[in-house]
């Protein structure tokens, strides 16, 4: 009974260790080297708790609960969790730079993302609100401090500012979780979902039923960045370490986005129904369709006027997560299945800006990296030239990419919605016009995409600036960034995930 | 070999272009004659697939099975993403084998005129040997997500050769360019993907995105009324395709695109890039809805788009002073009698607009090729400055002469024909059409000839007095495009026949 258990948490209880572990060695280890130590030591962390997941996968795909039903495993979580950890690899590499971590805050910087990690992985598996409440905070609260460790002015305000957005959303979550326990009486999820949804069949509670699942949906809006939850984006992404950045914009939203699969992947409507012009439309639904049109909308065109790098992906982001949420917004199946792939490519390719943008940031010895900073670096290094500009067409959803498989099957579930309807009447029509929202805005913001690759080929660069060229950094980003670009061409061919599809 | 040369004539480009990649920068010649051989062998085997075609049968008058016309011997079907039902699948009928010649030959022509890309020839090279790539795809999938692939692969290198090679104003041309392309095509995919769930719906799920199965199976059709989904379907795929050929309010791109590309590449937009737009047209979307087609609003509309392309066109042509330009809106004014003929819904007007399809593809490319040339001498482009031009290169005079009244449309050259085919299909539709297209071809006769006065003839002036004649290479780029002019011009029925079997599938498809 106990190996089982331990078997079920292994990756969880391996991270542990590991944080405590680095704790110890950042008091005791003070040289120069022990940098160095401890970032191979929080990966090889990492790769363990990886391998104790892919070792166990046939153990962990079937679905079952531990712990008294506290944590649930099934493949959602497994590929989550992967995910996650996967992500938490990319960013130490991404990490190594000169003008991060000079200082004395590596242990600290370490501890916390691991920290992040544990959160993010203990999100997809909880089963029940105080464990859900506690990894979620888990994870903000590293994530606000990661946000501040840049030693700048605008990387404290971001900081300050995440922090202070995430305080009220939270707050907010758990007042909806409290609502939730006083109508339910329980708080393991799986239970409660099925008493709520009872009383929306017997129509008892409903209005402070809704009250109370907005309130929740406030707090994961927040952490995925919808729309009218996304102030905090652009200033902490330009603030905040690069490799943050990107953790924020990848792991951080994916932990959110598994909670909400969570909620939709309970068959039965936990939202409540009603009857609008004589189709069924679920009210949920059309909030997240709504707020999704929003985000797409205003992070695409705004995007269009950014200079800042950083700033310009943080806008980026937000509009990816309204693609996200519009597929979600379909509610059927397809569309948990589109999501996950979508943030499966997501993580490729977001990752890959980041790495140029450190990678920039290295070379250029520079912290902010505006446009003009990258002007012809695409005929300079050839190569990531290229591997970026792959990132770039499939972030903007161009075929022959895995972005475009994944905006493919998006906006696949949305249609697939938009058709199930037995009459095609009203409800349809905003489906599609949901898809053909959507499909124009990719339109809108392949023109801030392309504007990067336009200013890394087509303009000269200025040869006035100083370039620290080190060829043997130079060379190891070159094999880690087709790494990273390889996987996105595979992913066009969406069956190569077909676990996904099985499961 | 027969089974894959579908296959090798759309990825040997892209051999091509890994093989440029991996060559020494200094070893330009090589780079160009690697570009020029791997063009040629893409003209050849689509030489090869006309000769050994090998339609599949039509097995009672009336019931055409699936892939009736199609070419049985390079047919191939293989299983490429297995959960969604999308096939590797390659077909070809007659009208996209003749395309791929004409692919095949305008690509090797184009890179014999770029001889002044002086800069980053590799780069150059490369991206057009992709750009082929993706041309040949479009016309050989027959799989509707395959073909979405290959519509959005050719859209890149286009953006990158004219955004790096272009003139003066190349990056904006570039980025609308690819914006108002990137937003017709967005528009298709959402109908390959309300198609997709469809034809699941009524059970063909493996055949969810076989172009042929869909026209066979019309999955929106229903007896009667015709619900607004269709109207939807039917005009996204319009617009998606109609940003391409281009139809009158989608077509701004193209002045902009043609003036700023290097004189290969505005060969290959004017010669094959807007024939796409037609060929989604005939492939795509009208067969998907031949009961839409068959309303009279639908084909009046279509025609006064197609009769306000060639006037529109005609007369912005008219008041241009930059010579380039004046070439490119003379193609918006071609390809609107492509649109008037398919509009018409008779056997003449589409057999008129087919031919209109080469008969551009050939003149106008040839028109470039003449602006290149003149442009490469003077470095400007502007007609007023030109003068006497006659004088000092008669040969080359002698060249223009073809390509423009070709273009003009002078009986015994090729564009004649593909205008008065279309008139005679038009006549019997509608006579004023007819009589306000009419007009359209005084207009293109005027701006000729008053640019081949501007141009030509006039007092010989000094600047131009030591102006070379046409070149070698030169020659060797403008005899084959003047003899095909002349010879396709006095026997058009040597390229009608090949394309004949087309028509009559098509006639059969849209039941007219």
């Amino acid at each position: 009974m106990f190996m089982n258990v331990l078997l079920g948490i292994l990756s969880e209880v391996i991270l542990s260790v590991g944080i405590i572990f680095i704790i110890l060695l950042d008091i005791f280890l003070n040289d120069s080297n022990s940098k160095k130590f401890i970032s191979r030591v929080s990966l090889s962390v990492l790769l363990l708790s990886i391998l104790s997941v892919v070792c166990n996968i046939n153990y962990y795909l079937k679905e079952q609960f531990f712990l008294n039903s506290n944590i649930i495993l099934d493949n959602v979580s497994v590929v989550f969790k992967l995910l996650f950890l996967f992500g938490g690899i990319v960013t130490i590499f991404i990490s190594k730079s000169k003008n991060f971590l000079n200082n004395k805050k590596t242990g600290e910087f370490y501890t916390l993302l691991l920290g992040a990690i544990l959160g993010a992985s203990l999100i997809v598996s909880s089963n029940n609100i105080i464990l859900f409440y506690l990894s979620f905070e888990m994870l903000s609260i590293s994530s606000y401090v990661l946000a501040g460790l840049n030693d700048t002015k605008k990387s404290k305000e971001g900081a300050l500012k995440y922090a202070l957005f995430g305080g009220v959303s939270s707050s907010l979550m758990i007042l909806g979780f409290s609502y939730l326990y006083g109508l339910s009486g329980t708080i393991d999820i799986s239970q409660m979902t099925y008493i709520i949804s009872d009383m929306l069949t017997l129509e008892t509670n409903v209005i402070s039923i809704i009250i109370s699942l907005l309130l929740v949906f406030v707090g994961i809006g927040y952490k995925i960045s919808l729309f009218p939850f996304h102030f905090w984006v652009p200033d902490v992404y330009e603030g905040a370490p690069t490799c943050v950045s990107a953790f924020l914009s990848v792991v951080s939203k994916a932990a959110g986005f598994s909670f909400l699969l969570r909620v939709l992947l309970i068959p039965v409507g936990l939202w409540y129904e009603y009857f609008w012009n004589g189709v069924s439309v679920n009210s949920f639904q059309i909030i997240l369709g709504l707020l999704a049109v929003c985000s797409v909308c205003y992070g695409n065109f705004v995007a269009i006027k950014q200079d800042n790098l950083k700033r310009l992906m943080g806008y980026s982001s937000i509009a990816h997560a309204g693609y996200m949420a519009l597929a979600l917004s379909s509610g059927n199946k397809l569309a948990i299945k589109a999501v996950i792939f979508y943030l499966l490519v997501y993580l490729f390719m977001n990752f890959l800006v980041f790495a140029f943008i450190n990678f920039v940031e290295n070379i250029k010895d520079k912290k902010d990296i505006y446009l003009a900073d990258i002007r012809g670096l695409g005929k300079k290094f050839s190569l990531i030239g290229v591997c970026v500009f792959i990132a770039i067409i499939s972030l903007a959803g161009l075929p022959p990419t895995g972005g475009f498989s994944g905006k493919f099957l998006l906006f696949d579930s949305l249609i697939e919605r938009a058709l199930s309807f037995k009459d095609f009447g009203f409800a349809s029509y905003y489906f599609l016009s949901l898809a053909l929202i959507g499909v124009l805005n990719s339109v809108v913001s392949f023109y801030y995409y392309m504007k990067i690759a336009k200013t890394m080929f087509l303009s000269e660069s200025s040869d006035e600036e100083i370039l620290v060229e080190d060829k043997n950094f130079c060379f190891v980003y070159k094999i880690f960034i087709l790494l990273l670009v390889i996987p996105i061409l595979l992913l066009l061919n969406f069956s190569i995930v077909g676990f996904l599809y099985n499961g | 070999m027969d089974k894959y040369i579908l296959s090798l004539i759309c990825f040997l480009p892209l051999v091509g272009a890994f093989f440029i990649l991996c060559l020494n920068k200094k070893y330009e010649k090589s780079i160009k004659s690697v570009a020029f051989i791997f063009s040629l062998i893409s003209f050849i085997l689509s030489c090869y697939l006309l000769k050994n075609y090998n339609a599949f049968p039509i097995i009672a008058p009336k019931e055409p099975s699936l892939y009736a016309g199609y070419d049985k011997n390079s047919f191939l079907e293989l299983k490429w993403i297995d959960t969604f039902n999308i096939y590797y699948r390659l077909c070809v009928d007659k009208l996209s084998v003749l395309l791929l010649i004409l692919t095949g030959f305008l690509s090797s022509i184009a890179v014999l005129v770029s001889n002044s890309i002086k800069n980053n020839i590799k780069g150059f090279y490369a991206l057009f040997l992709l750009l082929l790539c993706g041309m040949n795809g479009v016309f050989v999938a027959g799989d509707m997500f395959l073909f979405y692939v290959f519509w959005e692969i050719m859209l890149l290198p286009m953006y990158f050769l004219i955004g790096i090679w272009g003139g003066k104003n190349r990056m904006y041309a570039a980025i609308k360019f690819f914006l108002y392309t990137l937003f017709g095509s967005v528009l298709i995919l959402l109908v390959i993907l309300a198609y997709y769930y469809k034809m699941k719906a009524l059970g063909f799920s493996n055949d969810a995105f076989n172009i042929a199965k869909i026209i066979e199976a019309k999955p929106f059709y229903q007896y009667g009324e015709i619900s607004l989904i269709q109207y939807l379907l039917f005009f996204a795929l319009f617009i998606g395709f109609a940003v391409k050929l281009p139809v009158f309010p989608f077509h701004t791109w193209l002045p902009d695109a043609h003036v700023e590309a290097p004189t290969a590449i505005s060969v290959i937009l004017a010669g094959v890039l807007l024939k796409m737009g037609a060929y989604g047209f005939l492939r795509i979307n009208f067969p998907f809805f031949p009961e839409i087609m068959a309303l009279d609003g639908i084909k009046l509309f279509l025609a006064i788009l197609g009769v306000v392309n060639i006037i529109y066109g005609a007369l912005c042509a008219l008041s241009q002073t930059d010579f380039k330009k004046l070439v490119a809106y003379s193609s918006v004014s071609h390809m609107g009698y492509v649109l008037l003929g398919l509009a018409s819904m008779k056997e003449e007007g589409v057999n008129g607009a087919v031919f209109q399809i080469f008969a551009h593809g050939i003149s106008a490319s040839m028109m470039f090729i003449l602006v290149g040339v003149i442009y490469e001498r003077a470095h400007h482009r502007e007609i007023a400055r030109f003068g006497g031009i006659a004088h000092v290169m008669p040969k080359y005079f002698a060249y223009s002469m073809v390509g423009f009244f070709a273009s003009l449309g002078l009986p015994g050259l090729i564009g004649f024909i593909g205008e008065f085919l279309t008139f005679l299909g038009v006549f019997s539709y509608s006579k004023i059409m007819a009589c306000i297209a009419g007009l359209g071809m005084l207009l293109t006769a005027t701006y000729i000839l008053l640019t081949m006065q501007k141009v030509f003839l006039g007092e010989k002036k000094e600047e131009y007095a030591k102006f070379l004649d046409v070149t070698l290479v030169e020659k060797c780029t403008l005899i084959p495009l003047a003899i095909l002019c002349v010879v396709l011009g006095g026997f058009p029925s040597l390229l009608i026949n090949e394309y004949m079997p087309f028509i009559e599938m098509y006639k059969y498809i849209m039941n007219f």
